[in-house]
């Protein structure tokens, strides 16, 4: 019951943020210098009645607040506008891009949780031998590497040099063999995973660093703790100390740096996805700038700022869930 | 009292080696322990108290190590170095494997209370599920039995409603609360011996006085042996049968409880009996020790508390008197102390001049030359000193440009 | 031995110099750190360099505004210039790096598409990136810190206002936050001026987050109170008491945010709406190597350890100073 409230709490705070970010988008999209007609126009062949036109039709002759609330009404029934470029609704173009970039950016982050905390743990507790010594300069080079570099790297050696993987874009799971040609759910299977390993790579590397230091001194931390000691005292086996007594404490850091990072690995989606050709919303965004699709523009930015806002809310929710101390209703 | 004491330590010698130098936290001392008594482990923190009481399960953590001593328990070799063949002092065969020390001693045979109730619970886990996990491992029961076994330690101690508190967390318990947790902890493992490494230091008055209740109607009940390491004279009054006080890493008086309030060998012992609030003194005759510890680093040469010391003379600063009976008291237990102003000390106290009062705490230049003008005059040549073992002071006049 | 010292630190020291004792102590700290020293090496080098191409003057965009007619690419002959390009027919284009079978010393790293000696500008990369990466931590730093210390220090209405605003920014992951800016402001046409402002209002936050929950701490002190009560005005307690007191903290961590700033902008360059051809930075000549990954497998190679060696620098030296800095870890 403490939960659902706390949870329901939690989502209303968020709910000046999300109006927060819908007016800074807004004010960003309506500070450009010049025509923004002419701007979108760009490389298009208009006569002055076209602009009128498109003005009316976009509302850019009426006051900003008005339009702001206008956008605001639309956004509150799913209405994000309208591409001008695709000649699309906004909500639509992302719906049907959403899919691979949640697929890259959480099998990135099952990729850096699965290593980094084993990892992470086992230097901890060989601190100071080879072992965390050569952890911590993986870890060193995966947070000071880019990850688009990272990803230009992995095509040169694993799809151009050696030709085992596939350069670019991904095999949807929720599509059927069929689409692709393949030959069942086996290799349907396969083929995913062959496409999503790369991209999955470079984008998970910086996540799987940053979780591995914080893992290790988290680890460093909560071996030292007096609680440990007791353990000791009591004569349980080392390895339950470090499975059971010290890990659990250590992981409760870890649960929000994880909902943290979120926001950059969804800046990071946008390298990956334009370095490794993945139709997803990073990709979108990248079209969209190039061809300055406002409207576009201003629905991803939403979106992605959205769902930084629930991923934390839910590592929030799961550390208030893990950690008894925390009392519901007045945390922060 | 039985003859053969549940634990023995001789000679202990626990050291931590950090950057700056090695520390000599525990720097040979030797006491027993026999069945069901409370033996007091007393000195002001730093002195190596709680050191000395984690050597005794070698729970002794990096930098540190047990370099050198023995400790038995129940005839068993905790901790025993013998010469090997290349000259070394090696481990002794007989000594407990760590495995050994892991699955009979710790827990089982020997129980730890802790001093900080606040941070010796883990605070992700159940109060009940923590206590269950050590009887279940060091009683061998079933977890069924286990449980039904640490909700009946619970009450045991006082904790109201165990069956409900069983599940929640430490946060939920306030300070004394833990304790009572901490001492059922050690209590259910059934072990002989426990270990209270200041258990009431965090607690305020009242609950401190209702916890060392608790210890001493349980401790009469179980038949446990204690060691209890404090600070508090005061505490070690109430509960303890026989003392041992703690002068940086070392033993410097060593009585029955009686024979320590009421026949002071010490100065140190004299000096914080001094320092603590008694019924019988009003305040104004608090009469605090001066100075701090020196630091186990660097102690001062001789006897370690000769710079804090009312009663010091020259001879104090040459010679470092291990503890020797100095007198026998009515229980036939010997009363011993590291004071060479008594007489089983010969080194010629009463002749040595008494010592100028410094502000500081080590032994500076000057006072090398005063040693200088007064040293070889009267006592006998510094090399006789007895037990001066680790030697400082056996250079006896000015001349030595110490460190 | 030791003994002089032992006694001077744990000896009768006035309590007032307690924090500069801390600051000598985090100094010897770090000076004993091997990952904070190797961190500095490293950063002297490429700030070395940097400076070097500063006085250079071949730094258009940034700092002079114009290319100048006197170099010391020119004087030194091992320099090229980084922008011109050569004349046409005359230069070889994507020649490979010395060590290969078909490159020549002239050109160690070997040349881009256009025919530029590839080392010269792999070494103006620096100056790009690496005064972007502090222009850009220090705009930042002035922002989060004067948002952060009014926050703080005023409370109330005025604190939850501020502190509201600070999240919305902070929802934005920063990389989309600070292309959006650009793109915008700039209308159309990026660059990386709108880069550097992009990436301070977007690093505001936790700066400002970090000031704030010193402020309130130092907030409470006794000679803030003592300073009000002798009517000073809030401005210059602000100024004058509140923000030098809490920016220890802050300027460690800007230190490791310089790391973080050269790799963002690294990728708003790579995907082209930072520095713009020709100005050699390490991002953009990724994104112009990106085109040439199959023919010119080098040209992606170099630029990318540079931001790497660059980075692990500041890493290095922020792990260092934080260890030092953190008695949590040490020991």
């Amino acid at each position: 019951m403490g939960l659902l409230r706390y949870t329901t709490y939690r989502f209303a705070q968020a709910i000046p943020v999300l109006i927060g970010i819908s007016i800074l988008t807004f004010v960003l999209a309506n500070l450009t210098p010049g025509d923004p007609v002419r701007l979108m126009l760009q490389g298009v062949e208009a006569d002055q009645e076209m602009i009128e036109q498109i003005e009316a039709q976009y509302g850019l002759d009426r006051p900003l607040y008005e339009r702001y609330l206008d956008y605001m009404a639309g956004l509150v029934q799913g209405d994000m506008g309208h591409s001008f470029h695709r000649n699309r609704s906004v909500s639509e173009l992302i719906a049907s891009r959403i899919g691979p970039t949640l697929l890259l950016v959480l099998s990135a982050y099952a990729f850096a949780l699965a290593t980094s905390i084993p990892l992470g743990i086992i230097a901890a507790k060989r601190r100071n031998e080879p072992f965390d010594h050569v952890s911590r300069i993986v870890a060193l080079i995966g947070v000071s590497t880019p990850s688009f570099w990272i990803g230009i790297m992995l095509i040169l050696i694993f799809a151009v040099q050696l030709g085992w993987l596939p350069s670019a874009g991904l095999v949807y799971p929720w599509w059927s063999p069929e689409t692709y040609g393949h030959d069942g759910y086996v290799e349907h299977f396969v083929e995913t995973i062959r496409h999503l390993l790369l991209p999955m790579i470079a984008l998970g590397t910086l996540q799987m660093a940053t979780l591995m230091r914080v893992e290790r001194t988290q680890m460093i931390e909560s071996l030292q703790g007096e609680y440990v000691k007791l353990a000791r005292a009591y004569g349980v086996p080392e390895r339950t100390i470090l499975r059971k007594h010290a890990f659990q404490v250590a992981q409760l850091p870890i649960i929000t740096i994880v909902g943290l990072n979120l926001s950059t690995a969804l800046g990071g989606a946008v390298l990956t996805e334009f370095v490794f050709n993945i139709n997803g919303l990073g990709r979108l965004f990248y079209d969209a700038i190039v061809q300055l699709d406002y409207q576009v523009i201003m629905g991803i930015t939403m979106i992605i700022a959205t769902m930084f806002v629930i991923g934390v809310i839910i590592t929030d929710i799961a550390y208030a869930y893990i950690d008894p101390r925390v009392t519901y209703g007045e945390a922060e | 009292m039985s003859s053969e004491p549940l634990l023995r330590v001789e000679n202990l010698k626990t050291q931590f080696f950090t950057d700056t130098g090695t520390v000599r936290a525990v720097d040979g001392i030797s006491f027993e322990v026999y069945e069901g008594e409370i033996v007091g482990l007393v000195g002001e923190s730093g002195a190596g108290k709680s050191v000395a009481s984690m050597s005794l399960l070698r729970l002794v953590e990096n930098p540190g190590e047990i370099v050198g001593g023995e400790v038995t328990y129940k005839g068993e070799t905790i901790f025993g170095l013998e010469e090997g063949p290349d000259g070394e002092l090696r481990k002794r065969d007989d000594m407990l494997s760590n495995e050994e020390m892991r699955d009979r001693i710790r827990g089982n045979e020997i129980a730890v209370i802790f001093q900080d109730p606040m941070e010796s619970l883990n605070p992700v886990f159940t109060v009940g599920g923590q206590l269950r996990e050590f009887i279940e491992l060091n009683r061998d029961l079933s977890r069924e039995k286990a449980r039904e076994e640490a909700v009946d330690m619970l009450r045991e101690v006082g904790i109201p409603d165990p069956e409900e508190r069983y599940e929640e967390y430490p946060h939920q318990f306030s300070g004394g609360m833990r304790q009572r947790v901490l001492i059922a902890m050690a209590l259910a493992c059934e072990p002989n011996l426990i270990i209270a490494d200041e258990p009431t230091t965090a607690l305020d008055v009242t609950v401190e006085g209702q916890i060392i209740d608790l210890v001493d109607d349980l401790q009469e009940k179980y038949g446990t042996s204690f060691i209890w390491v404090t600070h508090d004279l005061g505490v070690v009054a109430e509960i303890c049968d026989r003392v041992n006080v703690m002068y940086l890493g070392e033993i410097v008086e060593q009585a029955p409880i009686d024979e320590l309030f009421y026949d002071t060998k010490h100065p140190y012992t004299d000096a914080l009996l001094d320092s603590i609030p008694r019924p019988d003194r009003t305040v104004g005759e608090l009469d605090p020790i001066e100075g701090v510890m020196p630091e186990a680093i660097s102690p001062p040469s001789g006897c370690r508390f000769h710079p804090r010391c009312p009663d010091a003379r020259e001879v104090c600063r040459r010679v470092h008197p291990e503890n020797r009976v100095v007198d026998t008291t009515e229980s036939a237990e010997p009363h011993r102390a590291a004071c060479v102003k008594h007489d089983a000390f010969d080194v010629g106290y009463d002749e040595s001049p008494p010592l100028e009062k410094e502000p500081q705490v080590t032994s500076e230049p000057d006072a090398d030359t005063e040693a200088g003008v007064t040293g070889p005059g009267p006592g006998p040549g510094p090399g006789t000193g007895t037990g001066t073992g680790t030697g400082p002071g056996s250079s006896g006049g000015g001349g030595e440009g110490s460190e | 031995m030791a003994v002089g010292e032992t006694q001077v630190e744990s000896g009768a020291e006035p309590a007032t110099k307690e924090t500069e004792t801390g600051w000598r102590n985090t100094l010897r700290k770090i000076k004993q750190d091997t990952t904070a020293r190797w961190g500095l090496y490293v950063i002297t080098i490429v700030l070395a360099i940097t400076a070097y191409t500063l006085i250079d003057g071949n730094l258009s965009r940034l700092t002079f505004g114009a290319v100048s007619d006197f170099t010391m690419a020119e004087t030194l002959p091992i320099f090229e210039h980084p922008e011109r390009l050569p004349p046409p027919g005359e230069a070889e284009t994507n020649l490979p790096p010395a060590f290969h079978a078909d490159g020549t010393m002239s050109h160690p790293l070997g040349t881009d598409p256009n025919g530029r000696d590839y080392f010269t500008r792999i070494v103006y990369g620096a100056q790009v990136s690496v005064s972007v990466g502090i222009a850009a931590t220090f705009l930042g730093l002035l922002g989060g810190t004067i948002i952060g210390a009014v926050a703080g220090y005023y409370g109330g209405w005025v604190d939850d206002v501020l502190m509201r605003a600070i999240e919305t920014v902070y929802a934005i992951p920063p990389l989309i936050l600070i292309i959006v800016f650009t793109v915008f402001v700039s209308g159309g046409s990026p660059d990386v001026m709108y880069a550097i402002v992009g990436v301070g209002i977007a690093f505001i936050p936790v700066f400002a987050r970090i000031i704030r929950s010193e402020v309130l701490s130092v907030r409470e002190m006794d000679y803030i109170e003592a300073a009000r009560a002798a009517g000073v005005k809030d401005r210059d307690i602000i100024l004058r008491h509140v923000i030098p007191n809490s920016f220890a903290p802050v300027l460690v961590y800007a230190t490791l945010q310089i790391g973080v700033t050269i790799l963002i902008v690294a990728g708003i360059s790579f995907l082209g709406f930072g520095a713009q051809p020709p100005t050699p930075d390490w991002g953009e000549m990724l994104n112009t190597s990106h085109g040439y990954m199959h023919s010119n497998v080098w040209l992606s190679i170099w630029p990318g350890l540079a931001i790497m060696i660059t980075i692990m620098g500041f890493n290095l030296f922020g792990d260092g100073l934080q260890d030092a800095l953190d008695p949590r870890i040490n020991e």
